[in-house]
C-alpha cells in the first residue's frame, strides 16, 4: 500500500497508476475520462449521475487579483480560479483525478494545493508546487467520500490562506447523495487588513493582526455582500436546500447558523454521521459541514457566524430568499402588539380611574374631557392649535382629510395610520401609532378636535367608536400585516 | 549606458539564514555585488555578442519557451519595454552565462540574503516590524504592467538598490535551499531526516518576507523563466585585494 | 519533480566532531572565476544531439583514469547516473548498493548496453586518484562504471538539470538528495528513482522499455 501511495504522487504515467490502483479499491476498471465542471460560489456543479469510476481531469488556475472586499475597499486576493472561495470541484469516490494546477504568469508567488481529499503526504502540496507561468500535474484517487477543503500550502502558509486560497472539493459517495432541490456553496474565511473594517482604498495584508487572530473581515464567499441583496441565495417554499459550507480560516472556527431555520440534517463535519434538528453547527478552520433544510415558509433567512459580532461588525452575513405561500400555522407573523407593563397595578390604576369616570353628559363635557386627552396624547405631534408640523405631522385645524370622513377619523385613532396621505394639498408620509384609548375617550377627543379650529363640529359618540371597532374586528388580523 | 552595472563592496560578516540545520551563524566573506539588477539593455548587448543566447537559438533544456518573451523580437526590445528596466524572463543558465561573460558570477543565497537584511541605515533591519511590513506589502501586490528602473530606488547601507520591491532575483545555488516550499513538509523533513533531530528548520517564523523568498526559489528549476524574475551579478574579491583592504 | 525528490532527502552528518562554520566560498570557485572567459553552458551544434539531451552540456570532467572527457562521451549507451561523494559514510554507500542492485537485476543480454556513472559533488577531495581508489574499494574497476569529477560550476549545473540538491555542511560533509537517474542513449532523462533502498522494479522496466 505504501508503494501505491508513493506511485500516486511520483508519477503521472496514468496507465500504470490505474492498473495499480484498481485492485486496492475493489472497483471495476476506469471507464473513459471527462473534464471536471468547476463552478464559482455560490453555485455547485450538477450531481454525478454515472455509476462507474472514470478519469476526471481538473484544470485549476491560480491568479492574484485585486477585487473589492467591501464597498470602496480593495484587496489583493490570491485565488484558485479568479475568486474567493476557489472553484467547487465535484468528483466521485474512487475516480482517478488528474489534477492540473496552473500558476498564471503574472503571479508574484509560487503556489501549490493541498486537497484534504487526498490520501498521501502533503495532500498533493509538494507535487503541485508551481512557479509563476508554469503548470504542475499530479493524480490521486479520493478514497474517502465527503466534502473537503483544499488550500494553498506554500510557505508562509498562513498568508496564502489569509489571502483567499481555499475552496471545496466534494467526493460523492458511490451511491450518490440524496436528491435535493437546490445546492449552494458557501465558504467562510477571514481577512486581516492594515486598516480597520471599511477603510477605503487598497488594503494590504496585516501580518500582526493575523498572528493575533484579530480579523477585520469575517466573510462568506469572499466579500461583504457576496450573499446579500441581489446576490442572495434563492429558493421556493417546499424545496429542500443543501448547503455545502466550508471554512477556510485561516484562524477562526465558525458557529454556522441560519436565522429562522432549523437544520433538518447536518452531516457532521461533512462526514458519515448525520445529526438531525440542529440550530447551530461548528465549521472548523480547514473543515466543512453539509446541512439540509426544507423551506416551510417564505421570507429572508439570514446566514450568520453566530459568533455574532462577526456577523454585525465584520461582514459574516448571507441571505437566502424563500418565495411562496405563507403558512400561518407554522409562522403567523405578528398578530398583536400590546402595551406591556410589568409593574402592572400602580400604573394601570390611572386609566382605570379615568375609565370609571361617568360618561360625559353633553357635548360641552365631551369637549372639555376631549381637550384633556388631546393635551396628553395628541398635542406633541399635532401641536396646540392643531396646525401640525409641515411635512411631518398633518394639520387637524381646518383639515379636509378630517372633515371629509368621520369613520376614517375614528379608525385612524383606534388603529393608527401609516403611509401616504394628502391633507390640505400637502403630502405626508409618516406613522401615527394606534392609541390605546377607551371608546369614551376616542369619542371625546374627536369631538373636541371637530369643535376646534374651524372644523365642521361633528359630535362623535362612544357608540360610533364601538361600531367602528366591531367592523374592524373581523379584518383586524389581516390589517396588521 | 554601461554593459554591466557598477559594483558595490559588501563588507563580510556573519548572519543566520532563515533555514538552517543548526542555528550556527554563517560567515559571508566580503564580495562585490552589482548595485542594480541587470537591465534589458545590458542583456540585449549580451545576446548580441552571444548569439547562442538569443531567443531563437536557446534549447529548452537551458531556457523554457517564455525566455525573453516580453521582448518584441530576437534582438529588439520593442516600444513597451524600457531598456533601463531590469531584465526578466531569463533562466538561471542564461543569467549565469551573462555573469560569466562579464567575468562575474551569480551571488549565493547566503550572500543575497546577507545583503537583503539591510535598509538605508542598518546592516540588519529584519527585527524592525516596519521593515518586514514594507517588504510584505510588495509581496502582496500584483506585478505592475511596467517595471521601473532600479536606479529610482533608494540605496541601502551597502549602496545596493532595489534588492526588494522590484523583482525576484536568481542566486547561484537557488536549488540548494533545502526546502520544498511546503512549510509543514519542511519541518517534518528536518525532524525525520536530520540526524540532529528535532531542530526547527526556520530560525525566525515571523520573517514572512524571507519565507516567501525561500519558497519562491524552491519552486524554480534551472531552465525556468518568470515574468518577475531577473538577476544581478556578484564577484569574488581576489584574496590579495581583500587582505590589502583589511590591513 | 525537484520538490518531490526533496521529500526523500537524506542528510549526512557522518563526522563525529562538531561542525565548523561552512564558508560560502571555496578555493575552486574563486579559481574558476578568475579564469572565466566563457559560459560553461554551451550547445553542441556540431554533434547530433537532441534538444532535451544532457549532453548539450560542454563542461569538462576527469574520470577515474585521469582522462579528460565531456558528458558527450557517455552517448550511445544507456546510463544509470547518480551524484554523491566518496567519503560519504551514510547515504552514498547505500546509493551505490542501489546502483548495483539495478545492475544485478538487468537482463544479462542487455547488461552490455548499460553503463553506470557516479558524479562527485566534492571536487576538492574527489580527485581522479581518489576515484580510482574508490572503484577498487567497491570492486567495480573492471565493470562499466565511470566516476567523474569536475569543477564546482559544472557540478552545480549538472545538479540543477538532474534536480539534485546539495549543500556543503562543513569541511567533510554534504547534505544531498538521493536520486538515481536513467538516461537513454541520447542522454535524455527517462526515469528517476528517488530515495534510498528503493524498489528498482520501475527503473528496470524503464530500461527494458528503451532496449526493446
Amino acid at each position: 500500500m505504501k508503494f501505491l501511495k508513493n506511485i500516486r504522487f511520483i508519477t503521472i504515467s496514468v496507465g500504470l497508476v490505474s492498473l495499480l490502483a484498481a485492485p486496492s479499491l475493489a472497483q471495476t476498471e476506469i471507464i473513459g475520462e471527462e473534464i471536471a465542471i468547476l463552478t464559482d460560489a455560490p453555485n455547485v456543479p450538477p450531481p454525478i449521475t454515472r455509476d462507474y469510476i472514470t478519469k476526471v481531469i481538473v484544470h485549476l488556475e491560480v491568479t492574484e487579483v485585486v477585487k473589492e472586499i467591501a464597498d470602496g475597499v480593495d484587496y489583493t486576493f490570491w485565488t484558485f480560479g479568479g475568486s474567493v472561495p476557489g472553484k467547487f470541484i465535484r468528483v466521485r469516490e474512487g475516480d482517478l483525478v488528474e489534477f492540473h494546477l496552473k500558476n498564471h504568469p503574472s503571479s508574484k508567488m509560487p503556489h501549490n494545493i493541498d486537497l484534504h481529499a487526498v490520501t498521501g503526504a502533503g495532500g498533493g502540496a509538494a507535487s503541485s508546487f508551481t512557479t509563476p507561468g508554469h503548470e504542475s500535474v499530479f493524480s490521486f484517487t479520493p478514497i474517502n467520500p465527503g466534502l473537503f477543503v483544499y488550500h494553498c500550502a506554500t510557505a508562509p502558509v498562513g498568508m496564502h490562506i489569509a489571502n483567499g486560497m481555499y475552496g471545496l472539493i466534494l467526493v460523492e459517495p458511490k451511491e450518490g447523495l440524496p436528491p435535493v432541490d437546490r445546492e449552494y456553496y458557501v465558504m467562510q474565511g477571514e481577512f486581516y487588513t492594515k486598516d480597520k473594517y471599511g477603510t477605503p482604498g487598497l488594503q494590504p495584508f496585516s501580518m500582526e493582526k493575523a498572528l493575533e487572530e484579530n480579523a477585520d473581515y469575517v466573510l462568506f464567499n469572499g466579500s461583504v455582500g457576496a450573499l446579500t441583496g441581489d446576490n442572495a441565495l434563492q429558493a421556493e417554499v417546499g424545496e429542500t436546500v443543501r448547503l455545502f459550507v466550508g471554512n477556510g480560516g485561516p484562524n477562526l472556527v465558525s458557529s454556522f447558523h441560519v436565522i429562522g431555520e432549523v437544520f433538518d440534517k447536518v452531516y457532521i463535519d461533512s462526514g458519515s454521521s448525520v445529526n438531525t434538528n440542529v440550530q447551530t453547527t461548528l465549521v472548523p478552520a480547514g473543515g466543512s459541514t453539509t446541512v439540509e433544510f426544507k423551506l416551510e415558509v417564505p421570507g429572508t433567512f439570514i446566514l450568520v457566524d453566530h459568533s455574532i459580532f462577526r456577523a454585525f461588525n465584520k461582514g459574516a452575513i448571507g441571505m437566502l430568499n424563500a418565495t411562496g405561500e405563507e403558512n400561518l400555522t407554522i409562522y403567523s407573523g405578528k398578530t398583536d402588539d400590546r402595551i406591556y407593563q410589568p409593574e402592572g397595578g400602580a400604573i394601570q390604576e390611572i386609566p382605570q380611574a379615568e375609565y370609571t369616570e361617568p360618561a360625559a353628559q353633553n357635548t360641552e363635557e365631551q369637549i372639555e374631557r376631549g381637550k384633556r386627552v388631546y393635551t396628553q396624547v395628541c398635542m406633541a405631534c399635532h401641536q396646540a392649535n392643531g396646525q401640525g408640523i409641515m411635512a411631518a405631522f398633518p394639520p387637524l385645524a381646518k383639515s379636509d382629510y378630517l372633515n371629509a370622513d368621520v369613520d376614517r377619523a375614528i379608525q385612524t385613532v383606534i388603529n393608527g395610520l401609516s403611509g401616504e396621505v394628502v391633507v390640505n394639498g400637502e403630502q405626508y408620509n409618516s406613522i401615527m401609532p394606534k392609541l390605546d384609548l377607551s371608546d369614551e375617550n376616542v369619542a371625546n377627543v374627536l369631538t373636541y378636535v371637530y369643535s376646534m379650529w374651524e372644523n365642521n363640529g361633528t359630535v362623535v359618540t362612544p357608540a360610533m367608536v364601538k361600531a367602528n371597532r366591531d367592523a374592524e374586528q373581523s379584518t383586524q388580523e389581516a390589517a396588521f400585516h | 549606458m554601461e554593459s554591466t552595472a557598477e559594483m558595490a563592496l559588501i563588507k563580510g560578516g556573519v548572519y543566520t539564514p532563515l533555514y538552517t540545520t543548526d542555528k550556527t551563524p554563517r560567515i559571508v566573506s566580503s564580495f562585490l555585488l552589482d548595485s542594480t539588477p541587470v537591465t534589458n539593455h545590458q542583456f540585449l548587448e549580451f545576446v548580441k555578442a552571444n548569439p547562442k543566447w538569443q531567443r531563437k537559438n536557446t534549447l529548452p533544456l537551458f531556457a523554457d519557451k517564455n525566455y525573453l518573451k516580453h521582448w518584441l523580437s530576437n534582438l529588439e526590445l520593442g516600444p513597451n519595454v524600457s531598456p533601463d528596466a531590469p531584465v526578466v524572463n531569463v533562466s538561471w543558465f542564461a543569467a549565469r552565462a551573462f555573469a560569466s561573460f562579464h567575468h562575474k558570477r551569480l551571488p549565493s543565497v547566503d550572500e543575497w540574503e546577507y545583503v537583503a537584511r539591510a535598509d538605508a541605515h542598518r546592516i540588519d533591519a529584519t527585527s524592525d516590524p516596519e521593515f518586514t511590513k514594507i517588504l510584505l506589502d510588495w509581496y502582496g501586490r500584483p506585478n505592475p504592467k511596467h517595471l521601473k528602473s532600479a536606479t529610482t530606488f533608494p540605496q541601502n547601507i551597502h549602496g545596493i538598490q532595489a534588492l526588494h520591491g522590484l523583482i525576484w532575483e536568481w542566486t547561484s545555488d537557488f536549488n540548494n535551499a533545502m526546502v520544498t516550499g511546503e512549510s509543514r513538509g519542511d519541518s517534518g523533513l528536518d525532524r525525520n531526516l536530520f540526524c540532529a533531530g528535532g531542530a526547527v528548520s526556520a530560525t525566525d517564523v515571523t520573517n514572512y518576507a524571507a519565507f516567501m523568498r525561500y519558497a519562491f526559489r524552491a519552486s524554480l528549476k534551472g531552465n525556468y523563466t518568470v515574468e518577475n524574475l531577473g538577476f544581478r551579478c556578484a564577484r569574488t574579491i581576489p584574496p590579495s585585494t581583500e587582505s590589502k583592504k583589511q590591513s | 519533480m525537484k520538490t518531490i525528490l526533496s521529500l526523500f532527502f537524506l542528510i549526512v552528518l557522518s563526522s563525529s566532531g562538531q561542525q565548523t562554520m561552512p564558508s560560502t566560498e571555496t578555493p575552486s570557485a574563486k579559481q574558476k572565476e578568475t579564469d572565466a572567459c566563457c559560459p560553461a553552458t554551451t550547445q553542441n551544434v556540431a554533434e547530433n544531439i537532441t534538444a532535451e539531451s544532457l549532453y548539450n552540456l560542454t563542461s569538462e570532467w576527469k574520470d577515474q583514469f585521469n582522462t579528460t572527457r565531456t558528458l558527450l562521451s557517455l552517448k550511445d549507451r544507456i546510463q544509470v547516473l547518480t551524484m554523491g561523494y566518496t567519503t560519504c559514510q551514510y547515504a552514498c554507500p547505500r546509493l551505490f548498493a542501489d546502483m548495483r542492485t539495478i545492475e544485478d537485476k538487468l537482463d544479462p543480454q542487455i547488461q552490455d548496453k548499460v553503463s553506470f556513472v557516479f558524479v562527485s559533488i566534492d571536487p576538492a577531495r574527489d580527485t581522479p586518484e581518489r576515484l580510482a581508489q574508490y572503484t577498487k574499494e567497491n570492486e567495480i574497476e573492471d565493470k562499466n562504471w565511470t566516476l567523474l569529477t569536475g569543477d564546482e560550476e559544472s557540478v552545480q549545473e549538472l545538479a540543477v538539470l538532474l534536480g539534485i540538491q546539495f549543500r556543503k555542511l562543513n569541511e567533510t560533509d554534504f547534505a544531498h538528495s538521493n536520486l538515481i537517474t536513467v538516461l537513454n542513449q541520447e542522454g535524455e532523462i527517462i526515469h528517476r528513482q528517488p530515495g534510498l533502498l528503493s524498489d528498482p522494479t520501475a527503473t528496470i522496466l524503464s530500461i527494458n522499455r528503451i532496449v526493446d
